[in-house]
């Protein structure tokens, strides 16, 4: 079930949310969160009911061998506990080696080799990749003798709750747990309610109305590209602005509608995005670009690679190799790690020759600019289905493959044929007047635009702010609602819902 | 503020919001017409300057299907020869032909339906071609690979279908009024769908700002769409170099074995084959002539094609001679074996294109040498 559809709009959450507030009225916290639960099953079980997918009971086994192994480790002495825990990281990366690397892996074996491997199609279950990471974390923290005991609600409701559950935020227990421990647990205040509501409909209107509008000039651009036709020089750079767009609010929106939800039931999230494309420099740029993805790498794998103690710089190069690999397999997503762990550590080099610790408050232009330039051009491998695909576009780029001009321009562009010719601005890709109106109104948002959720009153107390000092452009505790930006909210809902006749489903559901 | 007169001021606006949509949306506040007028604008524009005789440059992402239903709508007399097909005879005109009277409807890609949509305009407005030059693309018999376009022309498709039926005995089943049922009845789940108002924006957008350019052939190095509906590419576009077109064809069949124009067919209809049956014997009633023309492949990957497992090149190339055989004013020439076809590997530019050179062999039975 997609969160743009009307199955979940206009019957799952409104059943999911009254039931809620019923049970938690009249049978307690506790049964709340087993409903939830169980709604959350349902909510994921949808696929299954749809495509005869085997993702519930995979899901159910991991949640249920996870639980196995932890419950060993509390109980287990120090020696056995590293077992319990290379056993259980075994089965969580097991799984998700054989679910989204196995073709990877003997596609190379076999090319490698000169030998062939063949297997059958595998169908990468709905977010293995998020579930898997929240339950490693969980497994090496119990090992770390960071958590005391585990209830099995807790637990349960920690893995699948809906709202994050198949495109993160990646949570990590001690920020979710703890929450359903209170007293408070099952608590919906009228503002919490109020802004989890107008955060949603933001998303909501991030993915339906400017993702999925700008969709089809990236769709085309890339996939014409695919197909071996040679793109021109502008056509190459609005699809590349409308796949820097589109990414940007499909995958911010899933994150803002699961925050909105989340606190539609009086609980809290991690912020996932926040302003990237402002960020000042690349570091920055991963402060506020899938921010949960972020803190897992550097807690669990950064850190225990070295950090910056030792090898800092080799350790920042693989961490980000990881975070490529992370969302996909192939070489197209290895190299965007390789280009973002590059990035990263001229950053670093940059900060220590520079003695600069942090980055200004203010960033200058060009930082900004040099920094969205090198986003945007790593986005190229990170759309390209394959390394031609990606070298014919940067080709484009370049500007290698000619330009195409308005045909009124035809007879003062005869003398640059074939370089210049007058075919239309856009001749290839599919861009209507409307698609660029909300390219251009979804790249001012991005650079200039308030940042969304102070717009709604979002302040530290509504969702998780970690430890990346973002909290700071959240709105200040002391802010009151303000009637106008909920008229917005309303306008987004409405303009939202006019738009799900064409649902999509979000791109992160395919790593 | 608030929060609960904040929540009340919030579900008012977004309530507003989807009534606002909605009565934009009700039928008789914008007529179907209203959006029509806004639907492929250009298009309209460009069959308007073809209807008068005049060569325009052609922009690229002009929607082929549109522009044939434009041009058939536009027309004031019946061509002595039309021209179906898809990109392998897009090129195809006048000059080509050595006839004064052509009208090529050639759509990228196009399906039977496509040809049958078009063939119907004309049909209803008393302008049947007199002569009849198709272009047999393999994939117009597996109903998986059309475009949908036509299902805009809901009537055209419905009515030449049941003409056809009504010529056969016993008639085939229906196919295109079952899509259009299907097709109807999803778009009343989505009827709430800001969409039309989207499409007549750009429509609008695109009726003030854009406009034709007349121009000569010969005199300019743009894309073209001549007087004959035909499209004609920049000289220096066909200019290439035999190595890298093989090399070209090679890669497409490599990275598209699974392509329709491959002749992979899983979903050949057999139903197909008869309406494609009754629209040639139709159109080569009354003294007509139909040429059927089979447009070879890269001698460089013809063999690989065939040597596929679920290929049916061979099928239908052989199917459609034995069906026309004897039947007066129906013609098969050409052959996608590049062999029998009598064309060489220096006539493609790509795996299933022929240039000029090689359109003119294969047409030669035709046009003469």
């Amino acid at each position: 079930m997609l969160f743009n559809s009307a199955a979940f709009l206009f019957v799952f959450l409104p059943a999911t949310w009254v039931g809620f507030r019923l049970v938690v009225r009249f049978a307690g916290g506790r049964a709340a969160a087993g409903l939830l639960s169980l709604a959350s099953l349902v909510y994921y079980g949808w696929w299954d009911w749809h495509e005869d997918g085997y993702y519930l009971p995979l899901l159910l086994a991991s949640l249920l061998i996870n639980y196995v192994v932890a419950r060993a480790m509390l109980v287990a002495r120090r020696s056995t506990r590293k077992a319990w825990l290379v056993a259980g990281i075994v089965w969580n990366l097991g799984l998700l080696g054989y679910f989204k690397y196995a073709h990877f892996f003997l596609e190379n074996a076999a090319a490698l080799t000169g030998t062939s491997f063949v297997i059958g199609t595998i169908v990468l279950p709905l977010g293995i990749s998020f579930y898997t990471f929240q339950l490693i974390a969980f497994l090496v923290d119990i090992a770390r003798g960071r958590v005391a005991s585990i209830n099995p609600l807790d637990y349960t409701l920690f893995v699948l709750f809906f709202p994050q559950l198949i495109a993160g935020p990646i949570v990590h227990h001690t920020e979710f747990i703890p929450q359903l421990r209170a007293r408070t647990f099952g608590t919906v205040t009228a503002r919490g309610f109020a802004i989890g509501l107008a955060v949603f409909s933001a998303g909501l209107f991030q993915k339906c109305v400017i993702a999925d509008t700008i969709a089809p000039i990236a769709e085309t651009g890339f996939g014409l590209a695919a197909a071996g036709t040679n793109l021109r020089f502008q056509e190459a750079w609005v699809a590349l602005a409308a796949y820097s767009m589109q990414l940007l609010n499909d995958f911010a929106g899933y994150s803002h509608m699961a925050i909105g939800l989340a606190l539609m039931f009086g609980l809290r999230l991690p912020i996932n995005f926040m302003a990237p494309y402002t960020a000042g420099n690349i570091i920055d740029f991963w402060r506020r670009w899938h921010i949960t993805l972020s803190a897992f790498l550097r807690d669990y794998v950064y850190i225990p690679l070295g950090g910056n103690r030792h090898r800092h710089l080799t350790n920042v190069f693989l961490t980000m190799l990881l975070a490529g690999l992370w969302h996909g397999a192939g070489w197209t997503f290895i190299l965007w790690g390789a280009w973002h762990g590059a990035a990263v550590c001229i950053n670093h080099a940059w900060r220590r020759r520079h003695s600069a610790a942090v980055a200004p408050a203010t960033p200058r232009l060009w930082a900004r600019a040099t920094t969205v330039l090198t986003v945007v051009l790593g986005w190229t491998l990170f759309r390209s289905p394959d390394l031609e695909t990606a070298r014919s576009f940067a080709a484009s780029l370049a500007g290698l493959n000619g330009i195409t001009v308005p045909v009124s321009l035809t007879t003062w562009v005869e003398s640059l044929a074939p370089f210049v010719r007058p075919r239309g601005l856009f001749p290839a890709i599919t861009a209507t007047p409307t698609m660029l109106i909300v390219l251009v109104l979804a790249v001012f948002f991005a650079f200039r635009g308030p940042r969304l959720l102070a717009f709604f009153g979002v302040t530290s107390r509504d969702v998780v702010a970690g430890e990346s000092g973002i909290g700071s452009e959240l709105a200040p505790a002391s802010s009151r609602l303000a009637w106008g930006r909920f008229v917005v909210a309303g306008l987004m809902l409405a303009l939202a819902i006019a738009t799900l006749a064409r649902t999509s489903p979000f791109l992160y559901y395919q790593f | 503020m608030r929060p609960l007169p904040i929540l009340a001021v919030f579900l008012a606006t977004a309530l507003a919001g989807i009534g606002a949509v909605s009565l934009a949306l009700e039928e008789g506040r914008l007529p179907p017409a209203a959006f029509d007028h806004y639907a492929y604008v250009m298009e309209r524009k460009l069959a308007a300057q073809v209807a008068r005789g005049n060569a325009v440059i052609l922009e690229g992402n002009v929607s082929e299907p549109a522009l044939r239903w434009k041009i058939a709508e536009r027309i004031g007399s019946a061509p002595e020869l039309a021209v179906f097909g898809s990109s392998h005879s897009l090129r195809i005109g006048a000059e080509a032909l050595g006839r004064p009277s052509v009208l090529n409807f050639s759509v990228s890609g196009a399906a039977l339906v496509d040809h049958l949509v078009i063939s119907e305009i004309l049909e209803s407005r008393g302008l049947r071609p007199a002569n009849h030059l198709v272009f047999l693309d393999p994939w117009i018999f597996d109903i998986g690979a059309e475009f949908g376009s036509w299902r805009e022309r809901p009537d055209d498709a419905r009515r030449i279908e049941a003409r056809l039926a009504d010529s056969m005995n016993p008639a085939p089943e229906q196919i295109f009024s079952d899509i259009l049922e299907q097709h109807s009845r999803r778009q009343s789940v989505e009827r709430f769908s800001i969409e039309p108002l989207v499409a007549r924006l750009d429509g609008w957008v695109n009726e003030v700002a854009r406009t034709t350019y007349i121009a000569v052939p010969g005199e300019t190095s743009a894309t073209l769409l001549l007087a004959d509906g035909s499209f004609r590419p920049p000289p220096d576009q066909t200019v290439v170099r035999p190595e890298a077109v093989r090399a070209l064809a090679v890669r497409q069949f490599a990275t598209n074995t699974d392509r329709h124009r491959y002749g992979t067919y899983p979903n050949m209809d057999q139903n197909l084959w008869r309406y494609f049956e009754a629209w040639v014997r139709e159109n080569a009633r009354d003294g007509g002539a139909v040429w059927l023309v089979l447009s070879p492949y890269h001698p460089e990957i013809y063999g690989r094609i065939t040597a596929l497992p679920e290929n049916r090149l061979r099928e239908i190339e052989a199917r459609t001679r034995e069906m026309f055989v004897g039947v007066p004013g129906v013609n098969v020439i050409g052959s996608y074996d590049p062999e029998v076809a009598g064309v060489e590997a220096a006539d493609f530019y790509d795996g299933d294109h022929l240039l000029d050179s090689g359109l003119r062999k294969l047409l030669a039975p035709l046009v003469g040498p």
